[in-house]
């Protein structure tokens, strides 16, 4: 975990150094030859544009390539799944495993691939392109995506918890009353998606809880860690950006403090979609560890 | 020290150049443009010599951070676009304004095919993001 | 549908970035003059791009 996070803040920190120096040297520019300023603030705009942008590029890129993988290996296991829980029969209904969850989860993936990503490269695009030229703005527009695609995330959890309503033998942290506070903290200092984020854990988690009777705990940790890992990394990247666009606002212009402070937010979007992914990506696993076990055992 | 020296000699010369124009505009105001405008480019050259060259090359090594053709390439169109529009501005105070804009003109495109290969990789890595 | 959106982001990007170069190369009190032949041409390619989507075509 933690050479994780080091490498994230090596290469992220690394260009935004690059922005703070050339921020620097565009001040001292515009002291020295005051009538070469708009060719300065547009060319410094180029330099952050090309440095800044291979990040967030780099992790949608990521969500995208796993997005796209999970949805090709549902896909390809689908019938075999109808086909082995057929010749099951009932030994899932002991447990709150349905298949048409497993069906909807998945579909949540397929619609990641095909409209969410696309449409957040999309309103990502809107803001560089409104910034870059303030005269002829696209803000509008692509808040509006923004806020689209998060509720639409949003209802998909919802559908989620509703779908996932008993509870598991074993209970789970983020359920009890003890992480009430917890909760409480991630909703109030994750901007945007916070809220959503618990909701998301505490549906995941109840999930797994139940699922942990018949795999062991160790099994579920590891899944759980492989999924999130992206999340994380997306999270912790989209908050560095907000970092910077606020430690730099006072000497910076502000267009470029509102660029990394709109690629932050945008990466906060990127994170809720690929929360989508991580839980179907759960499923499915656990899924498909309890069939195996199953028909194992049944034979 | 020395910078400081050759500061004070560029001032010193300021001071003759300005008494030597005024003398050559009370002898005979016919020859005062021309006398002017080779004055002016001496010094120009002169001052971009001893002082603006070398500070440009000891600000290229402050930023040199930058990831490698950013500072040069900065400041040296920043440059060029301030000599170019100095000259500019002589012609203008002569009276030839409609040239100087064309020479401007020129200098600036010079500047952003500079800046050609830049703008294409950015262009490049935006339209990653719409094509698929 | 995909291929549509692509093709509009596509000129959205290419005009912006054409006419911010351009109007660089204006000089400073002419650059407001030119503003709004940028916004005419923006604003013809987003009619435009509306008009293909369903089906239409302007040109």
């Amino acid at each position: 975990m933690i050479p994780m996070i080091e490498s994230i803040i090596g290469t992220v920190l690394s260009s935004f150094i690059v922005v703070i120096i050339s921020t620097f040297m565009v001040l001292v520019l515009d002291f020295l030859f005051p009538s070469y300023s708009r060719w300065t603030r547009m060319f410094l705009f180029f330099i952050v544009l090309t440095v800044v942008l291979l990040p967030a590029f780099e992790h949608l890129q990521i969500i995208r390539s796993i997005t796209q993988t999970i949805a090709t290996m549902f896909i390809s296991i689908y019938p075999l799944l109808t086909a082995s829980i057929l010749a099951s029969g009932g030994s899932f209904s002991m447990l709150n495993f349905q298949p048409a969850m497993l069906l909807f989860a998945n579909g949540a993936v397929i619609l990641a691939d095909k409209i969410l990503i696309p449409l957040l490269s999309a309103a990502m695009l809107f803001d560089i392109v409104s910034r870059f030229h303030p005269a002829v703005p696209f803000t509008k527009m692509a808040d509006l995506l923004r806020t689209t695609l998060l509720g639409l995330v949003s209802a998909l959890v919802a559908a989620y918890s509703i779908f996932i309503t008993a509870g598991g033998t074993i209970s789970w942290a983020l359920n009890g009353v003890t992480s009430e506070p917890i909760k409480e903290l991630i909703r109030q200092n994750v901007p945007l998606i916070g809220s959503f984020m618990t909701d998301s854990l505490g549906a995941i988690g109840r999930y797994s809880s139940g699922a942990s009777v018949f795999i062991g705990a160790w099994l579920i940790v590891t899944i759980w860690s492989v999924a999130l890992l992206p999340t994380m990394k997306t999270l912790l990247t989209g908050f560095l950006y907000r970092w910077t666009a606020a430690i730099i606002e006072p000497f910076a212009n502000e267009e470029i403090t509102g660029l990394l402070d709109d690629i932050g937010k945008t990466l906060f979007v990127l994170c809720a979609v690929s929360f989508l992914v991580a839980f179907a990506f759960i499923y499915t696993a656990l899924f498909t560890v309890i069939l195996v076990k199953l028909i194992t055992v049944a034979k | 020290m020395a910078l400081f020296g050759i500061l004070m000699v560029t001032l010193f010369q300021l001071i003759v150049i300005y008494l030597l124009l005024l003398i050559v505009s009370f002898v005979s105001s016919s020859l005062r443009p021309i006398i002017y405008a080779a004055i002016f480019f001496f010094f120009l050259s002169y001052v971009g010599m001893t002082i603006i060259l070398p500070f440009g090359k000891t600000f290229m090594q402050l930023f040199a951070p930058l990831p490698d053709p950013y500072a040069k390439l900065l400041i040296g169109s920043v440059f060029l676009f301030y000599f170019s529009e100095v000259i500019v501005k002589h012609v203008s105070e002569a009276g030839y304004e409609s040239i100087a804009t064309i020479a401007h003109l020129a200098v600036k495109i010079a500047i952003l095919s500079l800046w050609l290969p830049q703008i294409s990789a950015l262009i490049d890595t935006l339209s990653k993001f719409i094509i698929k | 549908m995909r291929g549509r959106l692509l093709e509009f982001m596509t000129g959205v990007l290419f005009i912006t970035i054409l006419s911010s170069v351009l109007s660089l190369l204006l000089p400073e009190d002419m650059e407001m003059e030119f503003l709004p032949i940028i916004k005419i041409a923006m604003g013809i390619w987003i009619i435009h791009s509306i008009t293909a989507f369903f089906g239409h075509s302007l040109f």
